[in-house]
């Protein structure tokens, strides 16, 4: 019983990480151009397309595949916010959304052109690592060293990223920004670089991401990130935006409830087929409890 | 005890709002009754009006023919002369505007270029039209009088008779179809309506009865006079105590202004009144126009207006996007009976309602003096013209109190003299008490007859200009302590 | 705007001969002038189409491919649920992303009406008013606790649930042919989509009523200004959930005659109740500018009328159907970047140059009178 829930719990880590990671970019994004961004997905999507190209059929180590990917990402990311977003004429916040939606279609419709996406396999992207190799904790329960890494590595982005935040100058504009873009610009910081940064930072942070996700689903099309993007926004609500942590610790916190919810549908499995109902059920009644988020502040209304 | 008179109170307020709608109703059929009879009695008119019109312009050749053809033609001829004089007019300016295009090109070349040869071109082009209108005159009068001789008089009499017999029968014919036919719509309008109003007076009478029903104790509380009473009021923000025990009253057709520094607490004050925020503690006691004392506190934020309140923002809050006019109709929102049913599907009740509250809002924006601004939208209008349509939609709601937060902010001196002056004649015209809060002390002084002066949330002084003006806690909450006088208290 | 007026009022004070208009010019031009005469014509037309298109199967008089009417006939059902969605986001100001699970709710309303329990159109249409009835009232609840893009998202997660929910409920639907009803007789899909062009005018009707209604303003007044609206006797709770019932109501009935029209619903395979159409609707709203209901049914045929209708005309795009994509990408991206009111906030502008140059050509030609 506790080591089903265990194996359960463990299960759903490499899911996890990807949704901190996305949850992730999506915050910076939010934060700096005050819009969610829905073409994150397949931004993410294009540079993990790009890895596994450069891998499979150029026989490009990953090394540098994955590093081509996230150069890919990270241009896309400043072309949208550099070539777009600058651009436009008076774009509010509604009018950005419709853009990385826009973004969205394009991309989808320039993935099948570019790169082969039928009938594609989930792959094991990182080939050092079998994927059967297995480090047993105890009893029955074991987890993939290939989990181990998608953890290790998500901890050392998180972590350079936090401390970018804290404790750089980027970081400092990044969070004078999130406040006021305005003032902040007024007061000399240049937020045409900090949230352009922000963009490639995103790009980069959801390309590893998407190669990493790559690795236990099919991805026969560019869309198949739609899932943790939603999740990810989800996210940002429940640990509002008001904080850089709140949506990460929430993306942990939704992995969880899922887990725990898995594990629950295997107890009784007539309610397998309700098993995302059940989540997001619980997550609405938690965003109703606390409508700022777990994390955030409350506000008073001023008239 | 209390509590239980506090919910009859509520149930007394609700009662006499649907006991309104239910008499708003009543008197808009009513109206519509006696209105659209008038209109439709002139429709008539003017559909019979218009048949003999057009009938008389047919035969009107024949009759002109028949009486006194000399001034008939005289008169066709007269019309051609004027529109070609206006064709004329119209060549001639065209010729000007190039003449002076053309004069201005050669000047920007050459600055000493003498244009009187143009000028003189186009007096002479001018002279050449006059000359062109008068053969044309000539003309025409020339051809008429060879016309005349060939009319032969007497057979277009025989002619003209015939015809204007015709003429009357047709007028008759069509006279009774009209007749019949709007007979027929008056009489089933009226039916149709007297209908309606039957069964709203009923229901108007029902509310009323219902209304009776609830016997509200009218706690003695405040003198007969006073329109609003803030007892004891506090409003705390967590551990910031905003505004704490402030007491004031405010008259029937008083000015009452709230004035103190920055961060007093005073627009803390109105929001309490208004119930934008829920007090900490105190009471809030209003007198409706039904003359019925209720405490505010029991009431949500949209329902304040209904009791008689409006107020005005601090920050302009105009509706942008609506035209100035749709701005004061938002206003009488709850002045509408028609519900959502009657909304979805334009019931006639709905377009007389809207007639109504648009005359209403006419007559308000004439009083302010915003009829040039009726059809703009709200979105680039000027500053000042914002501030007056924000306190025109106060008017809009038959206020027995409007409550004006920061009327002449952004204003300069004279449109704040006009201020003053609007805002007296608003609380005559409308007999209704202001509430005010503002940082220019001249208007201040100027048209209150009470003030209240607050600092830090606490009250300082309460009385007239005169008392406030000479009042020492005030002076030193404006101005500071003046530094010897520091120094005494220090050392005492 | 000052110097605009001035030439208008200098243009009244041109002299020029008055026109004479005869009576029926001046009949016509009071009827065009009544909001609803652009989409009874626009309905006449449709109805036209559908019947040509009869008469080509029927008597090959003049052929109307079939492919062309049920893209229209997917347009104008997904311009009912946008017009919704212009009530909510354009006069309410509250973005929502649950569109997709609205019409999948009236979609399913309508399998269960018409395949289970073999009941007529009309039983249908109440019931998934009242579903959604039900629904809408949830979702307002939401909006008053929660605002801007924050709603939004939850949205999306409810849209999220309610397409879990409907594929845990049945995983694949079909109607039989003769098991929709109207009047107590089976109709075939070119019927439905008379059905289809005639509940779009009326919902077309009654959204243009409630727009010139004092309930569209205090719609105006509470997406503009909360405190005003509040103020001034609008009562947030109110208005809120009638915007969500109301949008709830028309995504549900575009959803049942989604049903009605192509009779077979895949979920898991179509894109209809997924995130992609909520976001569709929202660019279609946005693209045709949202207070306007032709902009909206425009943006709504850019988006899923103008690929099947036109661009796969054009042998290039038949070739690579990814390219479709790839043009409406563009095209929304264009639209937002430089006519942030939408398409019909760039017909406004366009009419009153063309009319400002007229009068200034006529100012230049002829000057004032001095």
């Amino acid at each position: 019983m506790f080591d089903s829930f265990v194996g359960t719990m463990l299960g759903t880590l490499p899911s996890m990480t990807v949704t901190v990671l996305a949850t992730l970019a999506i915050t910076l994004i939010f934060k700096t151009s005050y819009t969610t961004n829905f073409a994150q997905g397949v931004i993410s999507a294009v540079g993990a397309y790009v890895t596994m190209e450069l891998m499979y059929y150029n026989n490009i180590p990953i090394y540098v595949g994955l590093l081509i990917g996230i150069v890919v990402g990270t241009a896309i990311g400043v072309f949208i916010d550099v070539a777009i977003f600058r651009n436009g004429r008076n774009v509010n916040a509604i009018g950005k959304q419709i853009i990385t939606m826009g973004m969205v279609s394009i991309i989808v419709g320039i993935v099948p052109m570019v790169f082969r996406t039928a009938n594609r396999e989930s792959v094991q992207l990182i080939p050092m690592i079998n994927r059967e190799l297995r480090l047993v904790l105890f009893n029955d329960v074991a987890i993939q060293y290939n989990t181990l890494l998608y953890l290790g590595i998500t901890i050392v982005i998180v972590a350079v990223v936090f401390l970018m935040l804290y404790f750089s100058k980027w970081g400092l504009g990044v969070r004078s920004t999130a406040s006021n873009e305005y003032v902040a610009g007024m007061l000399g910081v240049n937020t045409r670089v900090i949230t352009a940064v922000s963009w490639a930072i995103a790009g980069a942070v959801g390309a590893v991401a998407a190669t990493m996700y790559a690795g236990f689903v099919q991805m026969n099309s560019s869309l198949f990130l739609t899932t943790v993007q939603v999740n990810a926004f989800l996210a940002g609500i429940l640990g509002g935006f008001a904080t850089f942590y709140g949506p990460v610790l929430a993306a942990v916190i939704i992995s969880a409830i899922s887990g725990i919810v898995g594990f629950v549908c295997i107890l009784v499995p007539s309610l397998s087929t309700w098993k995302e109902v059940i989540v997001y059920v619980i997550l609405l009644l938690f965003v109703l409890w606390k409508p700022q988020g777990l994390f955030g502040p409350k506000a008073i209304k001023k008239v | 005890m209390a509590q239980k008179n506090e919910l009859k109170v509520k149930k007394y307020a609700r009662r006499t709002e649907r006991l309104n709608r239910c008499n708003n109703r009543y008197s808009c059929y009513n109206n519509y009754l006696t209105e659209h009879s008038i209109v439709l009695n002139e429709k008539r008119r003017q559909a019979i009006a218009q048949r003999e019109a057009e009938l008389g312009r047919k035969y009107a050749q024949a009759e002109l023919e028949a009486n006194d053809p000399a001034s008939m033609l005289n008169r066709l001829n007269q019309k051609a002369v004027e529109d070609k004089k206006v064709e004329l007019r119209l060549k001639y300016r065209a010729k000007r505007e190039k003449t002076k295009r053309l004069i201005a090109k050669e000047q920007r070349k050459d600055a000493a270029y003498n244009a009187q040869p143009m000028l003189d071109e186009l007096a002479r082009y001018e002279q050449s039209l006059n000359a062109e209108l008068e053969r044309y005159a000539d003309e025409r009068t020339m051809s008429a009088e060879a016309k005349l001789t060939t009319i032969d008089q007497p057979s277009a009499k025989v002619l003209y008779e015939k015809e204007s017999r015709q003429r009357a029968e047709a007028l008759d014919a069509y006279k009774n179809k009209i007749n019949s036919i709007y007979d027929r719509k008056i009489e089933s309008f009226e039916k149709k309506t007297k209908k309606r109003i039957e069964r709203w007076s009923d229901k108007t009478r029902k509310a009323q009865e219902k209304l009776k029903e609830v016997v509200v104790d009218n706690e003695h509380l405040v003198d007969d006079d006073v329109v609003l009473s803030v007892e004891n009021l506090s409003m705390h923000f967590g551990g910031l105590k905003a505004v704490s025990e402030l007491s004031f009253k405010c008259h029937k057709n008083e000015i009452f202004g709230l004035i103190g520094p920055n961060g007093a607490g005073k627009t803390t004050v109105f929001n309490c009144i208004t119930q934008f925020y829920k007090c900490t503690m105190g009471n809030i006691v209003f007198r409706t126009k039904a003359d019925t004392l209720i405490h505010l506190n029991n009431f949500a934020v949209h329902d304040i207006v209904v009791q008689g309140i409006a107020r005005t923002f601090q920050n302009v809050e105009v509706i942008r996007e609506c035209t100035v006019m749709e701005n004061l109709m938002i206003a009488a929102t709850r002045q509408f009976s028609a519900n959502l049913f009657e909304q979805m599907f334009h019931f006639p009740i709905l377009k007389i309602e809207e007639s109504v509250i648009r005359n209403k809002a006419l007559k308000v924006l004439q009083f302010m003096g915003l009829m040039q601004y009726k059809d703009m939208i709200a979105f680039g209008l000027p500053y000042g013209v914002l501030k007056k349509i924000e306190i025109a939609r106060t008017l809009m709601c038959d206020p027995q109190l409007i409550i004006m937060d920061e009327p002449a902010a952004g204003l300069n001196d004279t449109e704040t003299a006009e201020l003053a002056k609007l805002i007296r004649k608003i609380r005559d015209e409308y007999d209704c008490a202001i509430l005010l809060v503002e940082h220019d002390m001249s208007l201040v002084m100027d048209i209150c007859d009470n003030i209240c002066a607050i600092s830090f949330g606490r009250l300082l002084a309460y009385g007239t200009p005169d008392d406030i003006q000479s009042n020492k806690l005030v002076q030193e909450a404006y101005l500071g302590v003046a530094e010897d006088e520091y120094e005494k208290e220090e050392s005492a | 705007m000052e110097n605009n007026f001035n030439y208008i009022s200098e243009y009244k004070n041109l002299n020029y001969p008055q026109t004479i208009e005869c009576a029926a010019k001046r009949r016509v031009k009071s009827m065009a002038r009544n909001p609803m005469f652009s989409f009874v014509v626009l309905a006449l037309i449709l109805v036209v189409l559908q019947f040509l298109n009869y008469l080509g199967e029927y008597y090959q008089i003049i052929s109307i491919s079939s492919n062309a009417l049920t893209t229209l006939g997917t347009t104008v059902i997904y311009s009912m649920v946008a017009i919704g969605f212009c009530l909510l986001l354009g006069y309410s100001g509250l973005a929502s992303l649950g569109t997709a699970g609205f019409i999948g709710v009236g979609a399913y309303t309508a399998f269960f009406c018409f395949e289970q329990w073999g009941m007529p159109y009309i039983v249908c249409l109440l019931m998934t008013l009242a579903i959604s009835i039900i629904l809408g009232i949830a979702v307002g609840f939401v909006s008053l606790r929660i605002e801007g893009i924050y709603l939004a998202i939850i949205t999306l997660g409810l849209s999220e649930i309610l397409r879990n929910a409907l594929q845990a409920i049945k995983a694949s639907l079909s109607i039989g042919f003769y098991n929709v009803h109207l009047f107590g007789q089976s109709i075939p899909k070119s019927v439905v989509f008379y059905l289809i062009v005639v509940v779009f005018t009326v919902l077309i009707w009654i959204t243009t009523n409630l727009i010139n209604s004092p309930t569209g303003r205090a719609m105006l007044a509470m997406k503009n200004s909360t405190p005003a609206a509040q103020a001034y006797g609008i009562s947030l709770m109110k208005y809120r959930l009638l915007a969500f019932v109301l949008s709830t109501c028309y995504a549900a009935i575009g959803g049942v005659m989604y049903m009605m029209y192509f009779r077979s619903l895949t979920p898991s395979e179509s894109a209809l109740l997924k995130l992609a159409t909520s976001l569709n609707i929202l660019g279609a709203v946005i693209i045709g500018g949202a207070k306007s209901i032709w902009g909206t049914i425009v943006g709504v045929f850019i988006i899923y009328g103008i690929d099947k209708l036109f661009l796969q005309n054009i042998k290039f795009f038949n070739n690579n159907p990814d390219f479709i994509t790839l043009f409406v990408g563009v095209l929304i991206i264009v639209v937002v970047m430089f006519f942030p009111g939408g398409l019909s906030q760039l017909a406004k502008t366009a009419v009153y140059k063309l009319k400002m140059s007229r009068y200034k050509r006529r100012l230049r030609k002829y000057g004032t009178e001095e």
